[in-house]
């Protein structure tokens, strides 16, 4: 019996799952050069296994990013805190922030757009 | 003293001649400058009555940036995304069949695919280009027929390549270099036939000539070429650079309206330009042959200039919101189509010309600018941007009725 449970637990498990709280594609309106553009971006593992965030990469230098390293347990909440440093640009612009995961799809996208004014 | 004067109105003379001469001389140069895109104009306004209907489908963007390039084959909608490798593959009636191309060094991988050509129907291909200078040939169902490396590097940024001496070069420019052409950013097309590959470039990088800070952009207008064309067969040899911008460029500085947008026609080439209501058709190497087209009459031209490349980068959101301009230009079915922001407002319009003639048929209002992708059953199918709220594509379907 103990073996038929585990084996359907296996069998209908669906893994870990990363979903965005709040939009996932953030207009971060206007800002001046030279000020950092923060956004904070909610995520829950709506999975039945711990998420892992293992790495995250920008499509800009210019952008740090601070994610959980620990594992997400099912149902738990975080937060990750992405910094924009407007220095030296102008002009509507977009940074991608690509999160790897141990979940089945592998990556997850954050986007932010946003508009520097001198 | 009748000396003193002699002498002087002998100088003067002197001086005064000169004058004259070097007036023939810019007068000779730039209409010599000029001369070779004073071509036939031909085409007629024959319009037709209609109005722009089109179905809309949705397309789920979730798991993507919603950023990158669109391609149609005969029955599929790609989408390359800008910022994660893969291509996602849906019907043309908008669901997702499959998801093609891995990250990675291995085969059927790639590491950053930075360029898609246009399906070439001809040769029912298309073609990718990765990052260091790899290049690669598609049928319409993701089968890889041919892989190559070009002895030279493409970039658009400093994702040119993971060689360090490249990206060095990337940044440090030397001008003795030529193994780097830079892609324009602005143009977003690239068009594949069988044999070769054509590319809008920046061919007088800003880096180079300090255009940017100190000199008179003018001057890049005078000299820079505007397309990039290497045969597939000949990767060892240097590409061949053509075309160059038309003369409302080299009066005015217009570097807010520099793009341009271009299609294939055999040997021909048709490219028309943000500044100019002409649509230019020429050779492969730069020959003009004639033009076509007609301008809106919304649109003023009246675009002011800019001295310097730093001022550009200030000044290109509000110039592209007050002033009108010409947009895509693509061709399908017989049909050209060209797309134009009015002035000082947000609408646009959509020209129609006859291939074969010219002639404008219809000039019709469109919601927003729109990229035509191509022709299948009966439908024109174009890009109408995305939702970003609920994070799908807004493909539309129209006829010409």
């Amino acid at each position: 019996m103990n073996l038929l449970v585990l084996l359907l637990s296996v069998f209908f498990s669906s893994g870990p799952e990363l979903s965005f709280l709040n939009n996932r594609i953030v207009n971060a309106g206007q800002y001046r050069e030279g000020e950092l553009i923060e956004i904070n971006s909610r995520i829950k593992n709506t999975g039945d296994e711990g998420l892992l965030i293992i790495s995250t990469v920008a499509t800009c230098n210019c952008t740090s990013v601070n994610y959980p390293k620990k594992t997400i347990a099912p149902g738990e909440e975080e937060e990750i805190k992405i910094r924009i440093d407007t220095n030296g640009k102008s002009g509507p612009g977009t940074v991608v922030v690509k999160l790897l995961t141990n979940t089945i799809d592998k990556y997850s996208l954050i986007r932010v757009d946003y508009v520097i004014t001198k | 003293m009748s000396i003193s004067i002699r002498k002087w109105n002998w100088h003067n003379q002197f001086y005064f001649n000169g004058f004259l001469l070097l007036l023939m001389c810019v007068f000779c140069l730039s209409s010599c400058d000029n001369r070779e895109w004073d071509v036939p104009h031909y085409g007629r306004k024959e319009l037709k009555e209609a109005c722009f209907v089109a179905d809309t489908i949705f397309m789920d963007g979730r798991r993507t940036s919603l950023l990158g390039q669109w391609l149609m084959t005969p029955e599929t909608l790609c989408f390359f995304d800008e910022c994660m490798v893969g291509v996602k593959v849906y019907s043309l009636s908008g669901d997702f069949i499959d998801e093609y191309i891995q990250e990675g060094r291995g085969p059927g991988e790639m590491i950053s695919p930075s360029w898609i050509s246009d399906y070439d129907s001809e040769s029912e291909t298309f073609v990718i280009q990765d990052i260091n200078a790899r290049l690669y040939r598609f049928t319409a169902n993701f089968s890889c027929i041919w892989e190559s490396r070009a002895a030279w590097f493409l970039t658009k940024s400093s994702r040119i390549s993971d060689n360090h001496a490249m990206r060095k070069l990337y940044d440090y420019p030397d001008s003795e270099a030529h193994e780097i052409y830079e892609y324009n950013l602005d143009c977003h097309r690239i068009v594949a036939t069988q044999n070769s590959v054509i590319m809008p470039i920046v061919s007088d990088h800003i880096k180079f000539n300090k255009y940017y800070i100190t000199s008179h952009s003018r001057k890049y207008f005078r000299t820079a070429h505007t397309f990039m064309r290497y045969g597939t067969d000949s990767l060892d040899k240097a590409p061949v650079l053509f075309g160059n911008y038309p003369p409302i460029y080299k009066k005015g500085t217009l570097s807010m309206f520099s793009d341009y947008d271009f299609f294939q026609d055999k040997d021909t080439l048709f490219v028309s330009f943000a500044a100019s209501p002409k649509i230019y058709k020429m050779l492969l190497d730069g020959t003009i042959l004639s033009s076509f087209g007609y301008s809106e009459k919304d649109i003023t031209s009246r675009y002011p200039g800019i001295r310097t490349f730093q001022a550009y980068e200030e000044k290109y959101q509000v110039q592209r919101e007050k002033f009108g301009y010409y947009s895509r230009l693509s061709c399908y079915n017989g049909y050209v189509f060209r797309t134009c922001k009015l002035d000082g407002n947000s609408l646009w319009k959509l020209q129609v010309y006859e291939r074969e003639n010219g002639n404008l048929v219809y000039d019709l209002i469109i919601p927003n600018n729109i990229e035509i992708l191509g022709y299948a059953d009966g439908f024109y199918y174009a890009v109408a941007g995305e939702d970003l709220e609920k994070e799908r594509f807004i493909i539309i379907r129209f006829k010409l009725t």
